[in-house]
């Protein structure tokens, strides 16, 4: 009997010690959301707080560390965490929420066209400069254009031996003179698998957009049996390096990597490409905005980006960038040093893509995950 | 544990009957008759105290079920609410689920591959469990060990190591075309899927079958032969039912976890045979729509829910008779 009411009470100390931290936990929650209220700290201040960079990790942020952030932080002294966790999602979040913990990210270029002045600011045009920037680069005004990947094709030549193998978008869709497995981005936005798709079904190059997408799906349905998809570039590089398909519309960063690096039997099979761009950003509701535009404007800097080439074989948006110093294998990836590649290049337009955005991703699903 | 209770003394008499002629007999009846005060020692006067008691040990739950709330049942409102897209109050991400074809193979696929792996798994597991039952107190630990072991190392490694094995000139092609039956397709397709996830489910399906298999009292399968029953026979009528606890709440486990896997299938297969997780992902994390994704996500757990649902009915309706047909009267 006495056992009983002893765990009883027992119990409910427990429970009452338990709900002692909840009533706490209430007032100290309002004392944190008034920090964010508080008035600035003296602009000497406020430039000591550290930024935070955010990107898409692997070799790639690495490289834009090693060009562009450590000098930064030698140059004024203002510590920079690079985050290499970035996701649309979670910028969303962030700016919803009014708890912004990323003051430059690395987007993709329709990202920032679809979603200036909501989830992005303005760039601020004193601090930053962009008159060397490339301008078919610049369609937004809430990004900085830091540099342009393309989206190429490329044959395996194991199975295309000698002259006889597909080039570009054409080669790529012709199933019948070049029978064989086709691999392609998973991604639907901004898929250059639809601008391909049009080229080789015989739309101009000037005449592409707006992209007729039912066009560019029927056309991709000739082909749908012998199309593989990959998720992110390390599976581009991995399915070069195996062999394991013919021919792959690839990012020429990656494939860059797999071929000059990793013995890839691979080749470009240049045509067309198409040339995506990523940009720098401030989202909205940043701490520091100020600091982040400075760092922005840094790595507009021509000598940087030419650095940034140097260590990741992405072409730099900047057209004043020195790149003849540049390794010769790599630049035959890169349409400023390769003309039979700059001949072919094609500008995706990422306002088309910031407004059809839904729309296109809406029939990539239905067509194939279907 | 005798007690003066009135529905004691009832299962007293059940256990005192049951006890030499049917093993589960005693835990159900022992399970549904036990008093509340779980087998400490009782107050003998009055059931105020019995409720003191009961209430007493249940509110020491209290600290978890608040940590259950927060973390996952505050969690599954906001969801809710998004999918229903908050103040607006529209079902029109349901529709637009419904309407969609290609979230309708999805939905099939994901369901037809999790009943797909839970068969699997459960074949596998089966006699694995079986043996583990039967062996000595060492082997069993080793067999234990085995199967404990993927649970203690990364999914992504484990998964990761599967994309190693299964590429089209990976280990198993290579060992298939020097044997001569080819280069097979097992990664990137429902092949690759099931195969990854069923090596990673399995010890969800070995455990709990284990556990109903080592107090089934081999002795019964003695008894059957020494009345003229085959083997077979002995065991398809009785250690086979004997068993059926372990193998529904370990295939119920099992399905349940692989309705909503995502990083197995994202990496082995394709975008063309998605399933419902992996939709998921794509619509809240890259295209923002995080009303759809939220609907989605609540069809998932309804399903999951739904299927639970019904093993319990038909699990229940399989214990009536059973009880029924055993009872001795």
């Amino acid at each position: 009997m006495r056992q009983n009411t002893k765990a009883y009470r027992l119990a409910m100390s427990v429970v009452a010690l338990m709900l002692v931290p909840a009533c706490g936990a209430g007032t100290s929650e309002e004392v944190s959301t008034d920090s964010s209220a508080q008035p600035l700290n003296t602009t000497a201040a406020e430039s000591e707080e550290p930024l935070t960079f955010t990107s898409w990790g692997g070799v790639y942020q690495d490289a834009q560390v090693e060009a562009f952030i450590r000098p930064f932080e030698e140059d004024t002294g203002i510590e920079v965490f690079d985050d290499p966790t970035l996701e649309y999602a979670k910028i969303q979040a962030m700016v919803e929420a009014g708890n912004v913990s990323w003051d430059v990210v690395t987007v993709e270029g329709f990202w920032a066209v679809e979603n200036c002045n909501e989830l992005l600011l303005a760039i601020d045009t004193e601090i930053v400069d962009l008159s060397e920037i490339d301008p078919d680069l610049i369609q937004t005004e809430c990004a900085a254009p830091l540099l342009t990947y393309l989206s190429a094709v490329y044959y395996n030549t194991h199975t295309y031996a000698g002259d006889d193998h597909p080039v570009g978008c054409d080669g790529f869709f012709d199933t019948e003179a070049y029978p064989g497995r086709r691999a392609a981005y998973a991604v639907a936005v901004p898929n250059a698998l639809l601008e391909c798709a049009l080229l080789a079904d015989g739309v101009a190059a000037d005449e592409l957009y707006p992209l007729d997408t039912e066009r560019a799906f029927a056309k991709i349905e000739t082909i749908r049996d012998d199309l593989v998809f990959w998720n992110i570039g390390a599976d581009s590089e991995q399915l070069m390096a195996t062999g394991e398909v013919d021919v792959i519309l690839a990012f020429n960063g990656r494939a860059y990597a797999a071929i000059a690096q990793q013995d890839a039997p691979f080749e470009p099979a240049y045509g067309e490409s198409l040339v995506h761009f990523d940009v720098l950003s401030v989202p909205r509701g940043a701490q520091n905005s100020e600091a982040a535009m400075r760092l922005i404007a840094s790595m507009m800097d021509a000598e940087r980006q030419a650095h940034l080439t140097s260590l990741i074989p992405y072409p730099p948006a900047n057209v004043e960038a020195e790149l003849s110093g540049l390794d010769e294998t790599l630049q035959r990836f890169l349409p400023t040093t390769n003309e039979d590649l700059a001949r072919g290049t094609i500008v995706q337009d990422q306002r088309w893509w910031a407004e059809n955005a839904e729309v296109v991703s809406r029939l990539w699903s239905d067509t194939f995950q279907g | 544990m005798p007690t003066a209770n009135e529905r004691s003394s009832h299962s007293a008499n059940n256990v005192d009957l049951s006890a030499a002629l049917s093993v589960d007999q005693t835990e159900d009846s022992g399970l549904s008759d036990r008093d509340l005060s779980y087998g400490l020692p009782r107050a003998t006067v009055g059931k105020g105290r019995e409720r003191k008691a009961a209430l007493g040990w249940a509110a020491m739950a209290f600290p978890a079920l608040m940590l259950l709330f927060a973390m996952f049942v505050l969690p599954i409102l906001v969801l809710l609410f998004e999918s229903v897209n908050g103040a607006e109050w529209s079902l029109s991400n349901y529709r637009l689920a419904w309407q969609s074809q290609a979230f309708r193979n999805v939905f099939l696929r994901t369901i037809a591959t999790a009943g797909v792996v839970c068969a699997v798994c459960l074949a596998l597991g089966y006699p694995y469990a079986y043996v583990m039952s039967l062996v000595s107190t060492r082997w069993r630990n080793v067999m234990l060990i085995l199967v404990l072991i993927p649970f203690w190392t990364s999914l992504m490694v484990r998964t990761f190591a599967w994309v190693a094995l299964l590429q089209d000139r990976g280990l198993i092609n290579g060992a298939l075309e020097w044997v001569g039956l080819g280069p097979l397709r097992l990664i990137r397709n429902t092949t690759g899927v099931t195969i990854g996830m069923a090596q990673v489910l399995i010890p969800f399906a070995v455990l709990p079958m284990y556990a109903v298999m080592q107090r089934i009292d081999l002795s019964l399968l003695r008894a059957a032969s020494a009345c003229g029953a085959r083997p077979s026979k002995a065991f398809t009528t009785i250690y086979l039912p004997l068993s059926l606890p372990g193998v529904i709440a370990g295939g119920s486990l099992v399905f349940a976890i692989a309705l909503g896997f995502f990083i197995t299938p994202q990496l082995l297969g394709s975008p063309s045979n998605a399933l419902l997780s992996q939709l998921i992902y794509i619509e809240i994390s890259q295209l923002g729509n995080w009303g759809y994704g939220s609907a989605l996500g609540i069809i998932l757990l309804l399903v999951t829910f739904a299927c639970l649902f019904l093993v319990q009915l038909a699990t229940s309706g399989a214990e009536k008779d059973s009880t029924e047909s055993r009872g001795i009267a």
